[in-house]
């Protein structure tokens, strides 16, 4: 009787439990036998597909590549290694991507702040200063120099601000000044946002429209599923 | 072909950036298409006292480094049509990203288009005045009568000497009548003979200065301030015509025409 490994078969294909409690050499052992065993009890010519479940033990880069040396060949092949846990690194990454990066600070003339992720600013930006997030940017303060939301492409993150100073706001490759001028609203004492609408035109709309035009602010789930 | 200005000094201070913007200005108030240069990587000004901070998208550095072709680091000041631009100076780079074969080669890009580029030099003689001075055809000097400033407008005159510019031409800035009248400070003409150039004009102290730099409108926009007049005349005589000096005596008839005049 096995201890290290189990085989189940899966209509996606084969299932290989690792056991989070043996030893990666008895396991690498176990799926070497499991291997000529398998071979000799399939027909040539048929093709199998595994994926691997390694349970509470995350495997290194080397340690999947040893086990994909032993199953795959022109027969056998690995769809995908799923792990019941993650590092730590890992966790803070997606811990992070999935909260917004919350700040408290002035960000001065020649200053860049830099956010993987969301922005939430509690402070101001002088003329001259520029908040740059990958995602959206909210400024609880003041907004007088840049805000640069989807930094790295990302055309549906936002600004939102009180826009009552001269600044400018980007959007992934847009680009948008907001001054006063005559006939022009964008200025005033009220929060707003900015997004790029479908026409690929910034956009500063008021802030009851956000849920209609962004439905999908909020509800981050950092990627995990 | 266009002709390129440095505005420089030497000393901090003394009003480089706002000799930059108004005799820019002024030009372009006569009809010259101008391009303002910020050479002062770190700490530019020039875009501030225009009022176009917040419409900087690239600057200098992102041309020289690819990101950014010329046109699209140039920013048109919407007050006048066609003639007045910027190309702001980087906020957040090093004097260093720029060198002077760079320049050369930017400011003769920019020369095909502009009848003048006037390059706004920051203080001090390292690489930022190396690099303004290495593109210039001509160099304006300024200087206020304080002795320090004069100083230092000395050595510039002596390291420009050594370029292929002709020798500068002197602005000298920031004159307050009684001061000079009472003989606490150089007068204009001792100023001008010490340093042997030539004067191509002088810019009383006036509040208005500061107050119209604040508002992002160059002062000599309103023709009303003193401190106007002298760059409406400077811009004039860069243009080769011959407009009298303004002198202290001059400047208190008009103070008296103001007092007494319809305006103002
Ligand atoms: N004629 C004037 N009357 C009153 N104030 C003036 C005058 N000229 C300049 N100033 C003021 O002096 C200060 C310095 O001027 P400016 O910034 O133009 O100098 P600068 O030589 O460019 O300085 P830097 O060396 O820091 O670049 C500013 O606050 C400006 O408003
Ligand atoms: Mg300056």
């Amino acid at each position: 009787m096995n201890n290290a490994v189990t085989l189940k078969g899966r209509k996606e294909g084969f299932q290989l439990i690792l056991h989070s409690s043996a030893s990666f050499e008895k396991i690498l052992e176990e799926i070497k036998e499991l291997k000529v065993q398998l071979k000799n009890d399939t027909q040539t010519g048929h093709e199998l597909n595994f994926y691997v479940k390694t349970g509470n033990r995350e495997l290194t880069d080397s340690e999947k590549k040893q086990i994909e040396d032993i199953i795959v060949d022109d027969h056998f092949s690995i769809s995908s290694f799923q792990s019941d846990v993650i590092s730590i690194e890992d966790a803070l990454k997606l811990h992070q991507a999935s909260r917004p990066r919350l700040e408290v600070r002035t960000v001065r003339s020649g200053q860049i702040l830099d956010a993987q992720g969301d922005l939430l600013l509690i402070g101001e930006v002088h003329p001259g200063g520029t908040v740059r997030a990958t995602g959206s940017i909210f400024v609880i303060g003041e907004l007088k120099g840049i805000a640069h939301a989807g930094f790295s492409g990302n055309e549906s993150a936002i600004v939102l601000a009180n826009f009552r100073h001269n600044a400018q706001v980007r959007i992934g490759g847009n680009v948008h000044v907001i001054e006063k001028s005559e006939g022009n609203s964008e200025q005033s004492d009220e929060i707003k946002f900015v997004c790029v609408n479908d026409l690929h035109i910034i956009e500063v709309s008021p802030l009851h429209d956000l849920k209609t035009i962004r439905p999908e602010i909020g509800k981050h789930s950092g990627g995990l599923f | 072909m266009g002709k390129a200005i440095v505005v420089t000094s030497g000393k901090g201070g003394v009003g480089k950036t706002t000799s930059t913007a108004n005799i820019g200005t002024a030009l372009a108030l006569q009809s010259k298409k101008v391009c303002l240069v910020d050479m002062d990587i770190g700490l530019r000004n020039l875009d501030v006292i225009l009022g176009l901070e917040n419409r900087i998208i690239y600057d200098i550095i992102d041309v020289v480094e690819g990101r950014a072709k010329l046109h699209q680091a140039i920013i048109k000041d919407k007050r006048f049509n066609d003639q007045l631009f910027l190309l702001p100076a980087a906020q957040h780079a090093d004097k260093n990203a720029i060198n002077e074969e760079q320049m050369i080669e930017l400011i003769g890009e920019l020369k095909k288009d502009y009848d003048y580029v006037l390059i706004d030099c920051p203080a001090g003689i390292e690489q930022g005045f190396k690099n303004s001075i290495a593109a210039a055809d001509d160099a304006i000097l300024v200087t206020t009568p304080e002795i320090s400033a004069i100083r230092d407008a000395d050595r510039i005159i002596g390291l420009i000497e050594q370029t292929s510019i002709q020798a500068p031409k002197l602005i000298i800035n920031r004159i307050r009548k009684s001061m000079m009248q009472n003989g606490d400070v150089m007068d204009i003409d001792e100023i001008t003979r010490h340093l042997s150039v030539e004067l191509l004009g002088i810019v009383f102290e006036d509040d208005e200065v500061v107050r119209s730099s604040n508002k992002g409108n160059p002062v000599v926009l309103d023709p009303s301030h003193i401190a106007s007049q002298g760059y409406r005349n400077i811009a004039r005589r860069l243009l080769g015509d011959t407009v009298p000096l303004m002198t202290l005596k001059e400047e208190k008839r008009s103070f008296w025409k103001k007092l007494f005049g319809k305006k103002n």
